[in-house]
């Protein structure tokens, strides 16, 4: 595999024909045309790389995608069509498709392109991001540790809740959870993380093969202590109060960012796409071929510092993205599963081989970020605005519903108010019946 | 010669309608009476032949037998008395026989031929209407609640001699004139929440335990105002329907406590001292007799001082505060008292009693989660409200009235109209009664409301059986706002006055 030349020094676009240097710090701006049409051919060119693929193995993928452009063109055989068009690429025209399509573009030259990820011999030239900016910027930053997780997307039903606990835990640790929104252990552990950061609670549900999403009802914010022992995590908060500080959830998808990869996931997307959010190396449209898989599975790896399998068959995608992970130097985790069962054939042999047991987020949170930093990193939820008077008042020393009817809290507001307060951990109630604020 | 009387024995607040027999025949002179009666039965001999002297009627010097029939069944009180002499008379043809066909009677007699009342007449009265008995002699005093029962005719008589007019004539004396109360109003208002300062939240908490009937408890320290308030609730519940009236008066009538001037108009209101035993707290002894818990039935049962209560006592109170009856079984007699009341218990927070106020309070941890774990048990499960009562300041205090009983009760009675005309044709009669089909009905609330309650149950701060008892409190308080629906607001609302289901955090 051919290593990447570091990009050299900054200089004006290079005229139309001229095999193109990446640019740091230039004058140029941000997503840099150079980016844009690299992503756009890769896109452009993704049926000819699917053949290209296919006649000569997947591991032939990260070679052809660490060609630089012309000879990307001249290994799939291109055609006179696409260097025509290579020629006239336009920058804004590009801009203004992702922006229709609602996607923001972040190039390698952008200072929010995720450090970690230049790091990768093939690293994406361009990230079209769905979801607030910011949020991407956050959940990506560089302090920002990022745990993937991984696994089967006919997970068992062990398998499921444990990524579920998991994507919650570690997002309640503020801790960023990368995964593929596939079926299964993917969308599992994104729903995890969008209950721990307060989203949508209970009805976006992870599902095995067609199941439909877990039903809602009493199963909110709660969900039952998964296998890994965990109960719910600490910082759950009330229907729509979203809390700032917990982690969120990352999706890199196979296709393009716009469209939800399955169909099916529309909801879990639309709430990845609203509380987190979807990356993808792909521009809007691109529909996802079957290479596309393996080299988002890249990125995955790529953002995360570790990666945890939870349940893969023999010969699964999620081995490969651990292999991925090893070959980058970062963690790998692995969730024993039953050995009668084929679902933990691959954690198990992972854990065989040398991989981190992992049996629940303060495993998890250990190897990310060090022993002992799940009682440090654990959020404290945010006080929600309309509750915010009520706590003061409460940290201030009216101690009881009386108390602050004296200062003119209505009744029922003092009741339901020091209710909601007490569930989010934020006062506690004593043996003598008077409420004080939580440190 | 052989008479029948109809009277009535009472056992528990049931009436068994008893035929007295008495069969006089020529022999040795002598009185027996028979049929399992008691001591006061068996003293009867020397009431009925004294009496009868005095009132110039004749003892027949023969045999006589008195069988209170059915012979298999215990009797016991002194109002047989009455019966028995009503028989010597008619067997031995002082009075007309048949005239007993028309008339039951009830009563205790003096040695002089004086009538007294004795307890129950009310019961008996209308037993006498269901055994389709067109008449009923009572002693005069007794004849205005007897009088309560339309569809017989209520003879109200002083003496023996008097009996005898009524029975060989048929003139029947008036009833006496009702008692007027001389001075204030006899039926003075009791104690009002108008006296009430400060406060706000216990009267808000008060209000809703009212509105649902459901069990409250309240916490504080000593003098904080508990009793006060607790004794105001009876105040804030809605006025007492006919029905109820009926039976709280009946069960007065039988516990002899009536005051004999019409239906109770009041709810009563029962604090028994914490000494009190479990069969005085629910009802027993030999016959037996109601308890405390009986004689509030449609009213309220403060316990004050909760934990000083021995523990025998307050698991009798298990099944009156389930099922709202209380059966005492007994050998021969078993009786089945209704226990339907709205519990309102006081305790402190804490050994010391000042839990509530950190700087005073001197209890260590150990003292105050032992404390706490006291309290559980039947009772705490059955309680559904649990506030904490502070003292007022000394501003609240000087301020006017919170609120007056007649303005709560008027919201309590819109609340009840609700639940009246939701829970009809069930077996509930107030949101507190709902058992769990009903509330998953009734009670459930909007998914707002779902989730809150959901997160409460997985943070355990509330376990399986809080979590229906939080939707019934929820229930009123959307009632008392007027709503529908049950929203996320009264749900969290009804947290708050939960009750720990575990024993909370102490201070460090």
């Amino acid at each position: 595999m051919t290593a990447a030349a570091l990009p050299a020094v900054a200089e004006p676009a290079s005229p139309p024909g001229e095999p193109d240097a990446g640019r740091f710090g230039g004058g140029e701006p941000v997503p840099c045309r150079a980016c844009l049409r690299r992503t756009w051919l890769v896109g452009e060119l993704a049926g000819r790389i699917e053949h290209a693929a296919r006649a000569r193995g997947a591991r032939r993928i990260a070679l052809l995608l660490a060609l630089d452009d012309h000879a990307l063109m001249r290994a799939v055989d291109a055609g006179d069509d696409v260097a025509a068009a290579y020629r006239r690429f336009e920058r804004d025209a590009a801009l203004e498709a992702a922006d229709a399509a609602g996607l923001a573009v972040v190039c390698r030259h952008d200072a929010r392109y995720p450090a970690c990820l230049h790091r990768l011999p093939d690293a994406p030239a361009a990230l079209h991001v769905a979801g607030r900016l910011e949020r991407f910027e956050r959940l990506t930053e560089a302090g920002q540790p990022a745990v993937a997780i991984v696994g089967a997307r006919r997970g068992s039903s062990y398998g499921l809740e444990v990524a579920r606990a998991l994507g919650r835990g570690l997002a309640a640790a503020d801790v960023t959870v990368v995964s593929g929104m596939a079926l299964g252990v993917d969308s599992a552990a994104h729903a995890g993380a969008l209950e721990a950061s307060g989203a949508v609670a209970g009805r976006v549900g992870a599902s095995s093969g067609g199941l439909g999403a877990s039903s809602g009802g009493l199963g909110a914010c709660a969900g039952p202590a998964g296998a890994s022992g965990v109960g719910s995590a600490g910082a759950v908060a009330l229907p729509g109060h979203a809390l700032v500080g917990a982690g969120g959830t990352v999706a890199v998808l196979a296709g393009g960012a716009d469209r939800p990869y399955p169909a099916s996931k529309r909801r879990l997307y639309e709430a990845i796409r609203e509380h987190g959010c979807v990356v993808s190396e792909l521009g809007p449209g691109v529909g996802a071929r079957r290479w596309c898989f393996p080299a988002r599975n890249r990125i995955i790896a790529g953002l995360a510092r570790l990666t945890i399998v939870v349940e893969a068959m023999a010969r699964s995608g999620s081995l490969i993205t651990a292999e991925l992970a090893r070959e980058l130097g970062r963690d790998v985790g692995a969730v024993p599963g039953p050995v009668t069962s084929p679902l933990s054939t691959g954690p198990n042999a992972l854990l065989a081989d040398g991989a981190h047991v992992v049996c629940g987020p303060e495993d998890a949170l250990d190897l990310a970020c060090g022993v002992g930093s799940w009682a440090r990193r654990v959020a404290r939820p945010a006080v929600p605005e309309h509750l915010a008077g009520l706590h003061a008042a409460v940290a201030a020393g009216a101690a009881s519903p009386e108390a602050l009817a004296q200062l003119g809290v209505p009744i029922a507001a003092a009741l339901a108010g020091l209710a909601e307060l007490e569930l989010l951990g934020l006062v506690r109630r004593t043996a003598g019946g008077r409420y004080e604020a939580t440190a | 010669m052989l008479a029948r009387v109809t009277t009535f024995s009472i056992a528990g607040l049931e009436t068994r309608r008893v035929t007295v027999e008495v069969d006089i025949r020529p022999g040795l002179p002598g009185f027996v009476i028979v049929g399992l009666g008691d001591a006061a039965v068996r003293e009867a001999r020397e009431r009925v032949r004294a009496a009868l002297l005095n009132s110039g009627f004749e003892f027949p010097q023969r045999r006589i037998v008195a069988n209170l029939a059915p012979a298999h069944l215990r009797k016991g009180g002194s109002g047989f008395d009455l019966a028995i002499a009503c028989g010597i008379l008619a067997a031995s043809a002082q009075v007309p026989p048949s005239a007993l066909a028309r008339w039951a009677v009830f009563g205790e007699l003096s040695l002089t031929g004086e009538l007294r009342g004795c307890r129950g007449v009310l019961a008996v009265a209308e037993a006498t209407r269901r055994a389709e008995v067109p008449g009923l002699l009572v002693p005069r005093g007794r004849a205005r609640e007897a009088a309560l029962v339309d569809g017989i005719e209520i003879a109200g008589v002083r003496t023996m001699h008097e009996v005898g007019r009524v029975l060989t004539e048929g003139s029947v004396p008036d009833l006496p004139p009702p008692v007027e109360a001389a001075g204030p109003a006899r039926e003075e208002p009791g104690p009002d929440l108008a006296d009430v300062r400060g406060h706000h939240v216990p009267i808000q908490a008060l209000r809703i335990a009212a509105a649902g009937g459901h069990n409250v408890l309240l916490r504080g320290a000593p003098g904080s105002g508990k009793t006060m308030l607790a004794r105001r609730v009876p105040s804030i519940l809605p006025p007492l329907t006919r029905e109820e009236a009926v039976e709280v008066t009946r069960i007065q009538s039988l516990a002899g406590i009536y005051r004999g001037d019409g239906l109770a108009t009041r709810r009563p209101f029962r604090a028994p001292h914490h000494s009190i035993s479990a069969s005085g707290l629910v009802g027993g002894g030999a016959w037996p007799l109601p308890g405390e818990a009986t004689l509030a039935h449609h009213g309220v049962l403060f316990l004050d001082e909760l934990s000083e209560f021995s523990r025998p006592a307050i698991e009798a109170l298990r099944q009156p505060l389930e099922d709202g009856y209380a059966s005492i079984i007994r050998g021969q007699h078993s009786a089945v008292f209704p226990t339907r009341f709205m519990l309102v218990a006081a305790t402190n927070p804490c050994p010391c009693g000042f839990a509530s106020e950190p700087q005073r309070c001197r209890c260590s941890q150990a003292d105050l989660q032992r404390y706490v774990r006291r309290l559980s048990g039947p009772l705490m499960d059955r309680i559904d409200l649990v506030h904490t009562v502070e003292r007022p300041s000394a501003e609240a205090l000087a301020a006017p009235a919170t609120a007056t009983s007649a303005a709560v009760r008027a919201d309590v009675e819109a609340a009840r109209e609700r639940q009246a005309h939701r829970l009809a044709g069930t077996s509930a009669t107030c949101n507190a009664h709902m058992e769990a089909a009903l509330v998953r009905r009734h009670a459930w609330p909007d998914e707002a409301g779902q989730r809150l309650l959901a997160l409460a149950y997985a943070r355990d701060h509330i376990s399986a059986r809080g979590h229906d008892r939080v939707l019934k409190v929820a229930r009123t308080i959307a009632d008392l706002e007027g709503s529908e629906a049950v929203a996320a607001d009264h749900v969290a609302q009804a947290l708050s006055l939960r009750g720990a289901d575990q024993p909370a955090e102490v201070l460090a």
